[in-house]
């Protein structure tokens, strides 16, 4: 077969094949028609470009958010009291932690050789007949949040900061503040708006585990004995008193503003 | 602002001109590889809106044309690929097949070999012969090498050649 048959093939194919081709004309008309349809898919495109970066940027923002680290989220985690039995096992000799929520200043105090401001042994037998009987060492998460089945009277306190919920605490024959139990070792956290301090009754004996003020109060140990503990919080302008005593085998509390 | 007003007349024009320009013969030759003028003008159309949507970047390609030749070639392979789905499927329920392969319009002995043609050498063919394309733009516009364009031309060539050896 020779190139000019080739040809020749093509060339009837190009006829023929282009005998089948339809005409197509008004190519104007044609595109004058579909101008509003690719005006639409240029749209939809543009609309579907700009969704998609704000979606990324959305989605960047909230993973940037979640990772940076966030100084509230710290500041709950600190205010979370430790466990007296937490504090048995490190045993520190004194330990001082600040928050900046509420720039409160935790005093610990070890039982042990430390003149101040508790001289008790950080465990020992609770007594049962003073309605101090030794619970199951649940962590306390939240004060306030305690159900205190074994404090008789007790109000059940308020979260931490709560400056207006005086008169609280029933069950100590108190008459202002806010009463928290501990679950452990019968520790007990009595709070006023100039702070707040954790003293631990055993054996009918009392003793200052630690004092907490609130911003701009500075604390005063006046008392820390066995039968009475009173601290005083003062700041410029108002000063609260914390008064706990043992009364006929009990903790009484007297909290009030001077 | 005056000058992204300027610029967007520019863009226009030079896509208004490459419509008015290839629209025509893109949608006969690919009438001829798919037996059906609608079906080509919906592939062409189809991509054309394409490159309007981005015609900023496909008018700065080297062949804007045979970037739309090739979306519209995409296009009707994706419509031979459902019109043999939609075969497969009548085939296992037993019934009769529909005329989703349309009879060629014009009843003459080329274009009944040609609707018999794998749908590869129609296109090729039809690239080739109406749309007068070298080997080199065919395999551009098919995504397969100059190599694979001879072949299917040749074997296209082959079943043709039957209806036209007794006019050549």
């Amino acid at each position: 077969m020779s190139t000019d048959e080739f040809d020749d093939l093509d060339r009837a194919l190009t006829s023929g094949l282009s005998a089948l081709a339809p005409e197509v004309e008004g190519a104007d008309e044609t595109l004058a028609s579909l101008r509003p349809r690719f005006r639409r898919a240029r749209r939809r495109a543009r609309v579907a470009k700009a969704g998609g970066v704000i979606a990324a940027l959305l989605v960047v923002g909230s993973v940037a958010t979640l990772a940076a680290p966030s100084s509230q989220r710290t500041n709950v985690r600190v205010s979370s009291p430790p466990t007296t039995r937490e504090r048995a096992r490190h045993r520190p000799a004194v330990s001082t932690s600040t928050s900046t929520v509420r720039s409160t200043t935790t005093t610990t105090a070890a039982p042990v050789g430390s003149p101040t401001p508790t001289s008790t042994p950080a465990s020992g037998p609770t007594d049962p007949a003073h309605g101090f009987s030794p619970r199951p060492p649940t962590p306390t998460t939240a004060p306030g949040t305690t159900p205190g089945t074994n404090q008789p009277g007790d109000g059940g306190g308020s979260g931490a900061g709560n400056g207006g919920s005086h008169g609280g605490q029933g069950g100590d024959g108190g008459s202002t503040g806010t009463t928290v139990p501990n679950s452990d070792n019968g520790v007990r956290t009595y709070r006023s708006d100039g702070g707040s301090i954790r003293v631990r009754f055993t054996d009918g004996n009392l003793s200052l585990v630690s004092t907490a003020p609130a911003s701009g109060f500075q604390p005063d140990v006046r008392k820390n004995e066995s039968q009475e503990v009173e601290v005083r919080f003062q700041s410029d302008h108002t000063e609260w008193r914390i008064l706990v005593q043992v009364d006929n085998g009990h903790p009484t509390v007297q909290i009030d503003e001077s | 602002m005056e000058e992204g007003e300027e610029a967007a007349p520019d863009r226009s024009l030079d896509f208004d001109d490459t419509f008015r320009r290839c629209f025509g013969p893109m949608v006969r030759s690919l009438a001829v590889a798919a037996g059906d003028r609608e079906v080509a003008a919906d592939c062409v159309q189809d991509a054309f809106m394409r490159a309007y949507v981005r015609w900023r970047r496909v008018s700065r390609l080297d062949d804007p044309v045979g970037w739309i030749r090739h979306v519209a070639v995409n296009r009707m392979r994706d419509h031979f690929r459902k019109l043999e789905r939609g075969g497969r499927a009548y085939s296992r329920l037993n019934t009769e097949t529909p005329a989703v392969a349309r009879p060629p319009q014009d009843p003459s002995e080329l274009a009944a070999l040609l609707a018999q043609l794998p749908q590869q050498q129609r296109i090729a063919a039809a690239l080739f012969y109406v749309d007068d394309l070298s080997v080199s733009d065919v395999a551009q516009a098919m995504g397969l090498s100059d190599g694979a364009v001879k072949y299917h031309l040749h074997a296209a060539r082959t079943t043709l050649r039957e209806a036209l050896e007794p006019q050549s």
